[in-house]
């Protein structure tokens, strides 16, 4: 992007606003967990000790699942693919309802039964404590979900570096030193009282870019049919076959029910009443977005027709449309989106190795001050690490990122899932089911059996297998014990779990 | 607690918890709503989307089919509020031995 240097100086200091308000929230965030009693400073600082509202649980589900995808690579696809991409993204519009109503009461209920911090302890207690289950878990969240948090800054800064013409490292300090600080010392308050700010500059971004690029456009009829001569493609759904597209919804609308950073609000909700207000908010919130962002990816093809790189399409428009100083509130709402998720996936990295490593295997017996402080400097560690592999991204790491999402995915959509419903699930399906579904996912999207994925995402034919799998491995085996019956299925927990 | 490590017992001695009885059905109306929502959008748009680009008829400047799947969308936004406010009920998250009536199922 060619960026005069007069406006990348604005863009810079509206970035740099942005970023002190979330420095204070995370001095605030500091101070208040400073005067949390020991005995509930690993419930207060992963789970806010169960007391989050509908906005915050809202947009805890809505910002953390729209990541960087939302606002750079799915417009990016809306520009070169065309409509076809940009109606798989109205899959995901109903997030919100899809965790909540999915997921989110059952396990409000017995997350306080057993006192879960993480999303993985839902699955490790239903399953037995079984060991592979959990390690097996701890090993692939803790990858898949620190290659992608990595690859979110790496993202976040390259972006920075071309609007603001400074240095990729300055970049990468700036989108990841406030999360590091508000995540590691906050921990769920301060994600959650970022989580405000960030929706909040996400929505104007997104509002006043739309309106401003629909008073450049219209008529929008002569733009639209400019798109089209450009390549009919563009503007057809049948660029991609019906199957794909089906393939493309299951992707980014029905597994969201399973990804840990999407779940973990559910962890989090005071009572049903906030959870229900919670899904009106984020429709209202996800649809604004989803539609007006990954739609004008697409426009931004009549205006800008020739981009290099197609993941800019957003930045591009804001600033041949948007006076400066909004054109810095949109990188602010890019960054929104970015340490949004990082910082809800910091948190379930960070209870995943505390509670299902440290606790479990580790020091079961840790004491309210040692887990405070294993606590603490497991989460700083994590922050560390991920900022040292963002700083010069390891070649591993893009090949890790092609399985991260899916590959999460295909391996928890139904242990999780048949887990909490079928109470004849046991840890033999759900090892199985876990291990069926990412294996597949790798042989296809390795490009070892393509053809198992039968013309789609090779998600779907992964989830079959794991699903199957779950159901016929649990009943040639033992049913559950009597205990996790009673706990995730029963009226009260036996005993101190 | 040898009982509950138990892996021999009969389902229908265990009494299902009744808040969990509506979180299932609560589930299975969240994933059928969302099925609909992506069938019906789908077929809107691969029918309306149909024939050579160029004899697209528009509506409000849009291509039919782009604005049949915002139309789909929009009203599934008020169907899903709809159903969070009025179908989904309010249960109580924690095990206050007072709250929920008994109920024994035999058949489940």
């Amino acid at each position: 992007m060619e960026v005069p240097a007069q406006l990348r100086m604005i863009i810079f200091g509206t970035f740099l606003l942005y970023t002190a308000i979330l420095l204070g929230i995370g001095v605030y965030s500091q101070r208040s967990m400073q005067k949390v009693a020991l005995a509930n400073y690993v419930d207060e600082f992963y789970t806010a000790g169960r007391g989050m509202g509908a906005l915050v649980v809202a947009l805890m589900i809505a910002a953390g699942l729209c990541s960087a995808g939302t606002f750079l690579g799915g417009p990016g696809l809306g520009y070169a693919v065309g409509l076809a991409w940009a109606l798989a993204g109205f899959s995901q519009v109903f997030m919100n309802f899809c965790v909540l109503g999915g997921v989110g009461k059952k396990i409000g209920i017995v997350a306080r039964r057993i006192k879960a911090q993480s999303y993985l302890d839902i699955l490790i207690h239903r399953y037995e404590r079984n060991p592979i289950v959990g390690l097996l878990g701890v090993l692939s969240m803790v990858v898949f979900m620190g290659a992608y948090v990595t690859s979110q800054f790496v993202g976040g800064a390259r972006l920075f570096e071309s609007m603001t013409g400074f240095p990729y490292w300055l970049g990468l300090v700036l989108f990841s030193v406030v999360v590091l600080i508000y995540a590691a010392f906050g921990g769920m308050k301060g994600v959650s009282l970022a989580v405000i700010v960030q929706g909040l500059v996400m929505t104007i971004a997104v509002l006043v870019l739309f309106f401003a690029a629909m008073g450049r456009l219209m008529p929008l009829e002569s733009a639209i049919r400019k798109i089209g001569q450009l390549d009919p493609k563009l503007i057809s759904p049948w660029t991609w076959k019906p199957q794909y597209e089906f393939s493309m919804w299951v992707v980014f609308g029905l597994v969201t029910i399973s990804l840990p950073h999407g779940v973990l609000p559910t962890l989090t909700y005071k009572n049903t009443k906030a959870m229900r207000s919670a899904i009106v908010l984020g429709t209202v919130f996800v649809v604004l977005w989803t539609l007006m962002l990954i739609w004008m990816g697409n426009l931004t093809r009549a205006l800008i027709p020739n981009l290099k790189v197609p993941d800019h399409a957003i930045p591009s428009l804001a600033m041949t449309v948007l006076p400066p100083w909004l054109t810095g509130v949109v990188l602010a709402g890019v960054a929104g989106a970015i340490q949004s998720t990082v910082g809800a996936m910091i948190l379930v990295i960070s209870a995943t190795i505390v509670r299902d490593a440290y606790l479990a295997f580790i020091n079961p017996k840790a004491t309210a001050q040692q887990l405070k402080s294993v606590t603490q400097i497991t989460t700083i560690a994590i922050c560390a690490i991920i900022f040292l592999a963002a700083l010069n991204p390891p070649k591993a790491l893009e090949w890790v990122i092609v399985f991260a999402i899916g590959g999460l995915a295909s391996s928890y959509f139904f242990p999780m899932l048949l887990g909490l419903y079928w109470w004849r699930a046991n840890e033999y399906g759900a090892i199985a089911g876990m291990v069926g579904g990412l294996v597949t996912y790798m042989l296809i999207k390795g490009k070892i059996l393509p053809a198992l994925a039968f013309g789609m995402d090779p998600i779907v034919t992964s989830l079959v297998v794991s699903g199957l799998l779950v159901v016929v491995v649990s009943l040639l085996t033992p049913q559950p014990s009597k205990r996790v019956v009673l706990t995730y299925f029963g009226k009260g927990v036996p005993e101190e779990m | 607690m040898k009982d509950l490590d138990s892996r021999n017992y009969d389902i229908r001695d265990i009494e299902i918890d009744p808040r969990f009885k509506i979180a299932y059905k609560e589930m299975l109306l969240t994933l059928g709503v969302w099925f609909l929502f992506m069938v019906v959008s789908l077929v809107v748009a691969y029918t309306l989307g149909k024939g050579p680009v160029d004899q697209y008829t528009y509506v409000l400047g849009m291509p039919a089919w782009w604005f049949g799947a915002i139309v789909v969308t929009l009203f599934f936004a008020v169907i899903v509020i709809y159903i969070s406010q009025f179908v989904f009920t309010d249960v109580e998250l924690t095990d206050e031995p007072t709250k929920a009536p008994t109920i024994r199922n035999r058949n489940n």
